[in-house]
């Protein structure tokens, strides 16, 4: 494992200069929309009570009137501290914001994508062994249905049907406030029925990609030569399969977690704003819609870090699932 | 390699029978034995597949409505008729209206003729502005590879590490609301792909013995870039264009669902399906149509995109 651990040094490395670019990027973004910027250390309300001297000394005191690039790298040093500044719209100390709501969507994201990987990669399997039969096809033409419909027309037809008119699920938000000192289980079970609609669309439409996707890597792999002297040296098919073809159709899955965790960080803005999830999405997207720009800041820097995290632990798992990768 | 020598295809094997028939000794004949050309080969292979027919004709249905949307309809899509919804209330699909109406008493089936007119515009344009940067940059980077490769690969990793949809809307918040903004930031945000995708085929095809041969033959680089290796990304090309397109659509009509796209009165599907969003359950039409436009026109361009992806290599499946 140590040129393993090696290769994961390196990606980290990698990840420093892109964090870094990231935060410089937010920032000039941050400094070249209107506003005042020292609304963002003391809020709004009070800015506009201040004196024209009283904001002088203040802007002295927070470091304010000196050049840009110095003023950045105190920003920096402000995020390392763990500071993002105070909400426009709330008042409230960001960082507290987003630690209430990145887990909510870390945590919804993970399920989403184990479902989907969970139903996805039999599905796609099945189709690789029964090829262009009506399953195989049906998935195929399935799968640009998913990609074709509106995630937000989606929701708002689900919330429709299943919350308005027949009253199946809950339509927004997490949990029930109107449940009265509720049991465990009833609580547990209150979570799961706010989630179905939010995660079960996310996980239908993904699903005829996912499945193509498997099905390809695995009519890939089954044809290659390893397979087929493992079979001519008389190996059970089981070992086969297990030791030899699912192995190798697990690679680049590992490779591309990174990738749709990305994807579904994306698709959260409307999914989250829509199902009034209190996640990092519907946050970004409410500061976007009410131009709360230290809250854009951070939630900008919050949700590249995300992904960037989503594509480190692909390395590690491609590195952990592919002994190639440690030798080289 | 030889994809675009024209004489190269399938040669019909009853022509190549009487071209060669010794009773038929006419050279004439032989050199003139007509031979199917590449894209002849290809378009047919593309018809084999019903959903790339399919595709076909919905595409060239939904922009033949969005050209012709004034021809087809007697109402406009801005003129506000209260006599056509009564207190308000939007009108369900009747004989005069196909659609309803919504609640400003508006034609609802020639808003969404205009509508498709908005979306393939934006769809079509923005990926117009993506191949403009991405392929350029793309032939750069993989054929003159060294410092210029090294930069635009590092500027497509911050791209893929920076959720776009954020950018996306961030920047049409900041800037005002309009069709012009709306490609432009879709153009900006989206041409990584494609300069990925044209990048790793020039790594490929610029050590192949052809392009060895070109060089050898003293031909200008840029003879070589554009005549010699670029043709032979576009066919490939040509099916994350259409994927692209739809891709661009499905943005367009949630930018516009965010209020930060298209604005009131000009009819795009994602603001008409915002609006229509309090009278789902008294008017559900006015949120159905829209979306089902929406699904019908990315899923024709995908289903001619995956048509395509089968004529250009049988072998995929």
């Amino acid at each position: 494992m140590n040129s393993g651990l090696k290769f994961v040094i390196k990606r980290l490395l990698v990840m420093i200069p892109l964090l870094f670019a990231v935060t410089l990027a937010s920032y000039l973004l941050m400094t070249i929309t209107p506003g005042d910027p020292m609304a963002m250390y003391v809020g709004q309300d009070q800015l506009r009570q201040m004196t024209p001297t009283q904001k002088e000394q203040r802007r002295e005191a927070l470091g304010l009137n000196r050049p840009i690039i110095v003023r950045y790298f105190d920003w920096l040093d402000d995020i390392l501290h763990g500071t993002f500044g105070t909400s426009f719209k709330t008042g409230q100390p960001i960082e507290k914001e987003i630690g209430q709501r990145i887990g909510i969507t870390m945590s919804l994201n993970i399920i989403t994508l184990f479902l989907t990987y969970l139903v996805g990669i039999p599905l796609g399997i099945y189709c690789a062994k029964h090829k262009n039969g009506i399953v195989d096809n049906a998935v195929m033409l399935y799968s640009y249905v998913g990609i074709s419909l509106p995630a937000f027309w989606l929701s708002i037809m689900a919330i429709t049907l299943f919350a308005v008119k027949l009253k199946w699920l809950p339509g927004l938000g997490l949990s029930d406030l109107t449940l009265k000192n509720p049991t465990f289980w009833q609580e547990v079970w209150d979570t799961i029925k706010h989630l179905i609609m939010p995660v079960g669309l996310t996980v239908i439409t993904g699903l005829g990609s996912m499945a193509r996707a498997e099905r390809n890597l695995y009519l890939d792999v089954i044809n290659q030569d390893y397979v087929r002297t493992a079979r001519a040296k008389g190996l059970p098919e089981r070992k086969v399969k297990w030791g030899h073809a699912y192995r190798n159709v697990m690679l680049p899955l590992a490779s591309e977690i990174g990738g749709s965790l990305a994807g579904l960080i994306g698709g959260s803005y409307i999914i989250e704003t829509i199902f009034a999830i209190p996640g990092l999405g519907a946050y970004s997207t409410n500061a976007i819609l009410d131009r709360d720009y230290p809250v854009i800041m951070a939630t900008l820097l919050m949700s590249s870090v995300l992904v960037m995290v989503g594509y480190l632990v692909s390395d590690i798992l491609y590195c952990v699932v592919d002994p190639r990768i440690r030798v080289q | 390699m030889y994809l675009f020598k024209k004489k190269h295809a399938e040669i019909p094997l009853k022509r190549i029978n009487s071209a060669v028939d010794p009773m038929q000794d006419d050279e004439d004949l032989y050199f003139s034995a007509k031979v199917e050309g590449y894209w002849t080969t290809i378009f047919k292979r593309f018809c084999r597949h019903w959903y790339g027919i399919a595709g076909l004709i919905v595409l060239a249905a939904l922009i033949f409505c969005a050209i012709a949307a004034p021809v087809l309809t007697p109402y406009e899509y801005d003129k506000i008729d209260f006599s056509a919804a009564p207190m308000g209330q939007p009108q369900p699909p009747s004989r005069e209206h196909l659609f309803g109406t919504d609640r400003l008493g508006r034609d609802y089936f020639t808003r969404c003729l205009y509508g498709g007119r908005i979306s393939l515009l934006i769809g079509f344009s923005a990926v117009a502005i993506q191949l403009l940067i991405g392929i350029p940059l793309g032939c750069i980077a993989g054929y003159y590879r060294g410092i210029a490769d090294q930069l635009i690969c590092r500027f497509i990793d911050f791209f893929s590490c920076v959720p776009s949809t954020f950018l996306i809307l961030l920047v049409n918040a900041l800037l005002k609301p309009s069709m012009f903004n709306v490609i432009l930031v879709l153009g900006v945000f989206g041409w990584t792909g494609y300069t990925r995708f044209v990048r790793s085929y020039f790594l490929s095809l610029r050590e192949q013995e052809f392009v060895q041969a070109a060089k050898a033959a003293g031909l200008k680089e840029r003879t070589i870039v554009f005549k010699h290796i670029l043709p032979h990304t576009l066919t490939p090309l040509i099916l994350s264009v259409s994927m692209g397109i739809g891709g661009a659509i499905l943005s367009e009509s949630g930018l516009s669902y965010l209020g930060l796209g298209m604005q009131e009165p000009i009819p795009s599907w994602g603001a008409m399906i915002a609006g229509a969003q309090e009278y789902t359950n008294s008017a559900p039409w006015l949120s159905v149509f829209p979306g089902l436009m929406i699904t019908l026109t990315v899923l024709s361009l995908c289903f001619i995109g995956e048509a395509f992806r089968q004529a250009i290599d049988p072998r995929a499946n």
